[in-house]
């Protein structure tokens, strides 16, 4: 069972990996944006799914991996793997330095917090020369979607080794104490304060890669794209709607949830976003644990999970 | 001396919790701490264990002050507590409850099976092993006190600190309990228990600390302390002539 777990999922990243090289341009360009939403969403997935911290700030988060990198490779003509390393660095440092007042609020004062630090920090960004204040920085161009398209997969599947080596590990288990009890977990023997922040920082670490990622192959940025909180709203939203402190969940949420997006730009235009807020208010109602609980409960329990679902929301 | 408590005081604004309290606990000794409602008993625990910090005074662990360290630090040591409000992980399972234990406590394991396997043997320990796959949430009373017990056990505390751990328990379940007890500080452990019930705390101490209004008003072995007037009327007030 387990070996077939794993046969699967080389299966399914093989599969992944030849799509530049069989299908069409469209298709890569959709899987580019896709793959790196998932790397958001497994990144929200650290500090959120597993550690019970409901984050707004891993936009500034991707928003200083993406000015990192441009930074870097405008400014100071390094290569790209450099300026990856810069945004990342950055990235993380802001994390671990900012995580350690901000990390000591909890639910809705956390959530409000991380979100003004992202307002903030767009604002600085905006009025620094360095970074082009508002006008932004054009990255030099270069053609490589399937380059791109890699280098994503890449990094999606090392997020998600990370969030499996968290579901089997020490830390990783210390992290979903914090989340169910922070102060039982303190009294356990577990040093909240160090893993929270350890965690915010492997959540800045993936995103801000994304971010690097999206600067180049983008070319163009701006505080307004490279903050945005819709984007952060985005990764919550895939995280959950697959499934929250799940390993593949939110891979599978972002998979699903752009595949959905995009059928529905295509062919409703107009009304898209009315039909994807209701798939989101239908995931809500009936799949509150999201999809991979689902999946996995569904064969066993039947249209009562859905009906369980529903009592548990308390509608 | 494993413990000790030099002129604790904890103030919250006007109100004085603990009041200059001093004691010592002997290493492998059945504490028995009691007082009405309201005493500062649950306050003392918690700045034993370090989620709160005593106003001014000491407390020594080993003869080393412990002010300033953070409760996981303290469980490192060795000082290991229950929760009169019980804290289980609800979304885990009641294994995984005490596997917290085992990978963080004072002797921790470093790898997920072997924490397990401890966290099993704490709960065949306290009797709740055939409920080790229920969701904590789950349990009823008298398992999430046996749950509570398990999890501070597997910290493998040098000084475990329980803070009514019988309350809501029939007679049947308190002798269970009293025997498990006294079996935890066989194997080496010294116990400091909070309890009202005053008939399984006659069993169990070596001694009995009483506070009132945050006060220790009475120290002594359990036959002394239970006919001293003072407790007596702290207990019951006073006799009106």
């Amino acid at each position: 069972m387990k070996a077939l777990v794993w046969v699967l999922a080389l299966l399914a990243v093989a599969a992944l990996a030849a799509v530049p090289f069989t299908l069409s341009p469209v298709l890569v360009q959709f899987g580019i944006s896709t793959l790196l939403l998932a790397v958001l969403a497994q990144g929200w997935n650290i500090i959120g799914g597993f550690t019970g911290y409901a984050s707004f700030g891993n936009s500034v988060f991707y928003g200083l991996g993406t000015y990192g990198t441009a930074v870097a490779m405008v400014q100071f003509k390094l290569p790209f793997a450099v300026g990856l390393a810069v945004g990342a660095a950055v990235s993380v440092l802001f994390a671990l330095v900012l995580g350690l007042p901000v990390l000591r609020l909890r639910g809705h004062y956390f959530a409000i917090t991380t979100l003004a630090l992202s307002e903030a920090v767009a604002a600085i960004i905006s009025n620094l020369d360095i970074a082009g204040r508002n006008t932004g920085l054009i990255l030099p161009l270069i053609r490589g979607d399937t380059m791109f398209y890699e280098l994503s997969l890449g990094l999606m599947v090392l997020a998600t080794l990370t969030v499996l080596w968290l579901s089997r590990s020490r830390f990783g288990f210390g992290l979903i104490a914090i989340r169910e009890r922070e102060d039982a977990a303190e009294v356990m023997g577990i040093p909240t304060t160090l893993y929270k922040v350890l965690a915010f920082g492997l959540a800045a670490l993936f995103s801000a890669l994304a971010g690097g990622i999206h600067a180049y192959w983008i070319t163009f940025i701006d505080p307004a794209s490279a903050f945005d909180i819709s984007l952060n709203v985005r990764m919550i939203i895939m995280a959950v709607f697959g499934g929250a402190g799940t390993v593949i969940g939110p891979v599978i949420g972002a998979f699903l949830l752009s595949g959905i997006s995009e059928v529905l730009a295509s062919y409703v235009t107009g009304v898209a976003s009315l039909f994807f807020g209701l798939v989101i208010v239908a995931a809500v109602l009936f799949t509150p644990r999201g999809v991979i609980d689902a999946v996995r409960r569904l064969p066993r329990r039947g249209l009562a999970y859905f009906l369980d679902a529903v009592r548990e929301t308390r509608l | 001396m494993l413990f000790e408590a030099r002129h604790v005081t904890k103030r919250y604004g006007g109100l004085v919790a603990v009041s200059d309290v001093s004691f010592q606990h002997r290493e492998g000794e059945i504490l028995g701490l009691i007082g009405p409602n309201g005493a500062g008993k649950t306050t003392l625990i918690n700045l034993i264990s370090g989620t709160q910090e005593p106003t001014s005074g000491a407390l020594l662990f080993e003869g080393k002050p412990l002010r300033g360290l953070a409760p996981y630090r303290r469980a490192h040591l060795g000082i290991g507590r229950t929760f009169q409000i019980m804290k289980p992980f609800p979304g885990l399972s009641v294994l995984d409850n005490v596997t917290a234990g085992a990978l963080f406590g004072r002797e921790p394991e470093r790898a997920m099976p072997p924490a397990r396997d401890a966290a099993a043997r704490w709960l065949a320990f306290v009797g709740l092993a055939d409920k080790a796959q229920q969701p904590a949430e789950a349990l009823g009373g008298p398992d999430r006190k046996r749950l509570e017990l398990a999890k501070a056990l597997a910290l493998q505390p040098r000084l475990l600190l329980l803070d009514e751990v019988m309350a809501g328990l029939n007679a049947v379940e308190i002798g269970e309990v009293v025997d498990l007890i006294r079996r935890i500080r066989d194997s080496g452990t010294t116990i400091l228990v909070i309890e009202h019930v005053v008939k399984a705390i006659r069993e169990l101490s070596d001694r009995l600390l009483v506070l009132q209004y945050g006060q220790l008003i009475a120290e002594g072995t359990a036959d002394e302390v239970l006919d001293d007037p003072r407790v007596i009327e702290a207990y019951l007030g006073r006799r009106r002539h």
